[in-house]
């Protein structure tokens, strides 16, 4: 019976082209779609590395005072900040904070291997303020500052990409302007500044020496603080902060935003073009059903006679219900075949830059979903062609 | 294939007429109502008619007297309002669509006057297709049935053709086959020349009638012509959905 | 004979209302998905308030230092003290504004903070840009210059504070603890508008920039405007004959610093892109686009082709009469290309109908902060011409292949 469904297939295969396309691109949209969702899907599952909650960021603007004493201010802020009740550790930070639209990325050799990793450069109670978790060695400490080479902390990716599975502390790291780095901890997981829906990239952190950029005027950034509060902090809290901070600084501007906020934004961003996809798509796909459909129920009232004389040659009603359904799918199969092919050129061309097993669970997803949808589309029509009459059938024309 | 059906050997009342065997199929007292909301029309009435084994019989009568019913009810096709029919001595009324549709594809063969051949499949698919629903019957037995079916209709040559580069007559002779391949006990035949013209259709009607005589095949046959009606064994005319002959 | 067509198109959707249906359905929400992208596309870079006079003006906004032996660069906005040096004297524009990005400050209504976008803005910037002023007025060129504390409010700003939008002139606005008289209140400017957005608007002269600051980089920007559209290629010349001059921060490790004056879809493009490139990108970023609606427009257009195939089989005896009395395979071709452009623009009005409700609906979700997503006639000329090619797009295979239809075989219904 299969021989036969595809023999009939293949003796329409002018008639059935235009469906074969169509299913077809339902099937390369749907696959495109689903890549993309299910990387995403996996980012989002992946540890981010880090906490938020209860983790806020205080922007600051020296508001005119001359970079030469912004240093010595800043020191002393973060000394009064910390004695502050409801704080619990303050560390500087570079602008790219968690979930912030900023980043800053460099090279960075070990050996014969390098790789352009994530850079942060952050203060000693960083590790506190973002509930770091290290694997191996010790964060950095105020001790560091007389090291022969800076300390580094690097993610596990930058541990993979560096040392493979050789050891990592105390190696010599070179990087930025061919300074020299010692490696003294190796985060437990990866550290995902950008947010959930960021790569699994190597991250790098370094200990600020200097807390207020140098005196480099081609390098823009404001000084910045994450701070770490207790669960009980409250909005009282941050207009006390701010009041503190510009008594303490002679009148720096302070702007509080907390960390769960700032993913909200980042959040809305990274979801929001998704979402739109998925209703384009949505709609592209319920558009193609519909259109399956009609076409279906047309070709069903076409084939009357047809199937008038099945029946009376001996095919049960489910026989032909059956049929129809299997000539769909026959014709779904063959679309399928060219979109898979198609499909597969994405990993072997590495167009989306999406690793092999997303590929392959959405070339999966993919073919289940359009078989699915037209069997469900042609259930209708097949019912209908079962419920005619061989009599009635038979004798029009 | 001319020689294999010698004209002459034909010719009406030039043979003996066979002893009609057992009943094949019985008809008693088929009773069909078309019921619509308005009004309830009467196909058949009171019909009573029993075909023996190697029969041929020809059903004559103007349009619409109800022999294209009693054709679906005689093939399964179509169930009477009221009455029995027997196939092969067993009632088929309590039967389901599953076991109907088994019964007509052993025992029925069906020859249309617009052929019914599904012009997507190649004549050899076609005389298939009713193999195609059999259980049991495997690839290669399929297709030497559906081979031999064509020889005996004389396309032997033709089996990779498809219906639309045949003639009508070509066309109706695949539906022979196709109706042979299944070895069916009986051949209902609905008008099988009317789409045709003469030659042609003198043909189709000599085929009938050497399948009937030379291997003893049931044949069914409702006509317009009363040329052709009179070759066969036994001719009923219809009127109104009653017997009258 | 247009109007017969058209008779017999309507009679033909009047009969197979479920494919009408779903030829309209795929039509007009096409349709409606890229007019809704159009909005968007329109309300970001086309000429809105307050950048009506969006073909006279170029924007400069970030500049880049490149390091030597490709060593990577530096991106960022440009700083007031740079713009002050090299974009005020420049000669061929009519008109020069600087103003920074606007950042946020802290107000305060009783103990409820309130968060205020304040931007600094010369007096030029009133002059370049066309603000909907609801009272009062903008401040003047001798304002800024003599550093007077005033302000211009949106109406958001004005509310939250005020808690109202009229007779609030002359009041006084403390923000992260500097007092304002407001002097002007404008309607809100949406937030894709980042050139022009802000809550409240100040003058330059009352922050704390330094015109003598050495560094490039900063949080300002200039619009600059040409005295004609065509004049536009004259002003960037003279930019970019200046910007060669520009000496690098450090001769040692620097290469070379970019600074471009484009229109506002190319300094958009150029920002969202963190381009620094003399090629702006938009030439790419069209053809991808174009690239994509194409793939966008082809699922639905072969559902439609698919549709019409099947809805011309069944009229193979109608065609099969017009052929037998002596229609020629082009007239036949052009009566289905109308009939089936007459249908995808019904489903281009009701494209239309449904794209007005999403956007209302986005605007009212407050998803995008300010926007007064609206249809205008750019957008439905737009959507017009978008249903034709889609019309003639979906139409011509299927119109082919009825005036293939042999007039024998179509007179008796055949297939194939």
């Amino acid at each position: 019976m299969i021989r036969h469904l595809f023999t009939l297939i293949w003796n329409r295969k002018r008639a059935n082209f235009l469906l074969v396309t169509e299913i077809f691109f339902a099937f390369v949209v749907l696959f495109v779609l689903g890549s993309l969702l299910v990387d995403n899907y996996r980012k989002y599952t992946a540890p981010l590395g880090y906490t938020y909650e209860h983790v806020w960021q205080i922007d600051l603007d020296p508001n005119g005072q001359p970079i030469s004493r912004q240093d010595a201010t800043f020191e002393r802020l973060i000394q009064l900040l910390k004695a502050v009740s409801g704080v619990r550790s303050v560390a500087a930070t570079r602008s790219n904070t968690p979930f912030s639209f900023s980043d800053s990325s460099t090279d960075f050799k070990a050996g014969s291997k390098s790789t352009n990793s994530d850079i942060y450069i952050v203060g000693d109670d960083m590790q506190d303020v973002l509930s770091l978790q290290l694997a191996e060695g010790r964060w950095f400490n105020r001790h560091d500052e007389v090291a022969a080479h800076p300390p580094l902390v690097i993610s596990q990716e930058a541990r993979q990409a560096l040392f493979a599975k050789g050891p990592a502390l105390g190696k010599t790291v070179r990087g930025l302007d061919n300074q020299d780095f010692q490696v003294v901890g190796v985060l437990a997981t990866s550290y995902r500044g950008r947010g959930e829906f960021q790569e699994l990239e190597p991250a790098i952190f370094l200990r600020s020496a200097k807390l207020v950029g140098s005196a480099d005027t081609t390098s823009f950034d404001q000084p910045r603080l994450l701070i770490r509060v207790q669960p009980t902090a409250t909005a009282e809290l941050e207009q006390r902060l701010t009041k503190e901070i510009a008594a303490v600084t002679g009148g720096w501007k302070s702007t509080v935003i907390t960390l769960p906020e700032q993913r909200t934004i980042r959040m809305k961003f990274a979801l929001a073009p998704m979402g739109g996809m998925v209703l384009v798509c949505g709609f592209l796909i319920f558009n193609v059903a519909l259109g399956l459909f009609g076409v279906l129920w047309y070709n069903i009232s076409q084939r009357r006679a047809e199937i008038g004389l099945r029946r009376a040659i001996g095919a049960t009603g489910s026989r032909i219900s059956g049929q129809f359904l299997g000539e769909i799918l026959v014709v779904t199969t063959f679309g399928l075949a060219f979109g898979l092919l198609v499909a597969a050129q994405f990993p072997l061309l590495g167009v989306m830059n999406i690793r092999l097993p997303v590929y392959l669970a959405s070339m999966a997803l993919a073919t289940a979903l359009v078989y699915v949808l037209t069997a469900i589309c042609a259930l209708y029509p097949s019912l209908l062609a079962a419920r005619i009459r061989p009599a009635v059938a038979l004798r029009e024309e | 294939m001319e020689n294999m059906l010698a004209p002459a050997a034909h010719r009406a009342g030039d043979t003996v007429r066979p002893q009609a065997g057992p009943p094949v199929l019985q008809l008693r007292n088929i009773e069909k109502v078309y019921q619509t909301k308005t009004i309830e029309t009467v196909a058949l009435h009171q019909v009573n008619l029993t075909i023996g084994k190697g029969e041929f019989v020809s059903i004559m009568g103007p349009s619409g007297c109800g022999k294209s019913t009693l054709l679906s009810i005689m093939g399964l096709l179509d169930e009477p309002t009221s009455g029995e029919i027997e196939l092969d001595g067993r009632p088929v009324q309590s039967y389901s669509d599953r076991e109907l549709a088994a019964l007509r594809n052993h025992k029925i063969g069906f020859v249309f006057q617009s052929y019914h051949l599904i012009n997507d499949l190649s004549v050899l698919d076609n005389v298939e297709l009713p193999l195609l629903y059999r259980p049991g019957v495997s690839g290669r037995e399929r297709r030497e049935r559906a081979y031999a079916a064509l020889e005996k209709v004389g396309l032997g040559a033709r089996t990779n053709h498809f219906p639309g580069q045949l003639s009508g007559g070509q066309r109706q002779r695949v539906a022979i086959a196709r109706a042979l391949a299944g070895r069916p006990e009986l051949i209902l035949a609905d008008e099988p020349t009317g789409n045709l013209d003469s030659v042609m259709g003198e043909e189709i009607m000599d085929l009938l009638l050497h399948l009937n005589r030379q291997e003893g095949t049931t044949i069914v046959m409702v006509t317009h012509d009363e040329q052709q009606a009179l070759k066969t064994q036994r001719l009923i005319r219809f009127f109104d959905g009653s017997q009258v002959s | 004979m247009l109007l017969s067509y058209l008779k017999i198109a309507w009679k033909v959707l009047l009969r197979r209302k479920f494919f009408t249906f779903i030829s309209l359905f795929g039509i007009s929400f096409t349709l409606m998905i890229l007019l809704v992208v159009y909005a968007l596309y329109d309300h970001t870079v086309g000429p809105h308030t307050p950048e009506k006079k969006v073909d006279r003006l170029l924007f400069i906004n970030r500049a880049t230092v490149s390091y030597k032996n490709d060593n990577g660069t530096n991106n960022g906005t440009v700083s007031y003290s740079f713009l002050e040096r090299y974009v005020r004297p420049l000669r061929t524009p009519e008109k020069i504004s600087i103003s920074t990005y606007f950042s946020s400050t802290a107000a305060y209504v009783g103990t409820q903070k309130l968060d205020v976008d304040l931007k600094y803005t010369d007096g030029q910037f009133w002059q370049v840009l066309d603000f909907d002023f609801v009272e009062g007025r903008p401040y003047t060129p001798s304002e800024v210059q003599s550093g007077a504390h005033v302000a211009v409010l949106n109406e958001r700003t004005c509310r939250a504070y005020f808690g109202t939008i009229s007779g609030v002139l002359g009041k006084t606005i403390e923000t992260d603890r500097v007092r304002y008289q407001v002097i002007g209140v404008v309607k809100d400017i949406p937030g894709m508008r980042f050139n022009s957005y802000a809550d409240m608007w100040a003058p330059l002269s009352t922050s704390t920039l330094d015109a003598k600051e050495p560094g490039y980089f900063g949080n300002c920007m200039a619009i600059v405007q040409a005295r004609t559209p065509a004049d536009i290629p004259a002003v960037q010349a003279e930019f970019n004959r200046v910007v060669d001059q520009v000496p690098v921060p450090d001769p040692k490790k620097h290469a070379k610093v970019y600074v471009y004056a484009g229109t506002l879809l190319s300094s958009t493009v150029r920002w969202f892109n963190n381009n620094s490139t003399p090629d702006d990108g938009v030439a790419a970023l069209t053809g991808k686009v174009a690239l994509l609606t194409l793939l966008f427009m082809l699922l639905p257009a072969l559902n439609l082709i698919n549709v019409n195939v099947s809805r011309m089989l069944e009229r193979s005896s109608e065609i099969g009469v017009r052929k037998a009395f002596g229609a020629t395979s082009g007239t036949l071709i052009r009566q289905f290309l109308v009939e089936n452009v007459f249908l995808t623009l019904l489903g281009g009005v009701l494209g239309l109908v449904l794209a007005s409700v999403v956007l209302h609906l986005i605007d009212s979700s407050g998803f995008i902060p300010y926007t007064t997503l609206t249809l205008n006639p750019r957008i439905f000329a737009g959507g017009l011409l978008l249903s034709l090619l889609f019309g003639v797009l979906s139409g011509v295979y299927p119109a082919y292949k009825m005036s293939k239809l042999q007039a024998v075989q179509a007179l008796k219904g055949g297939r194939n």
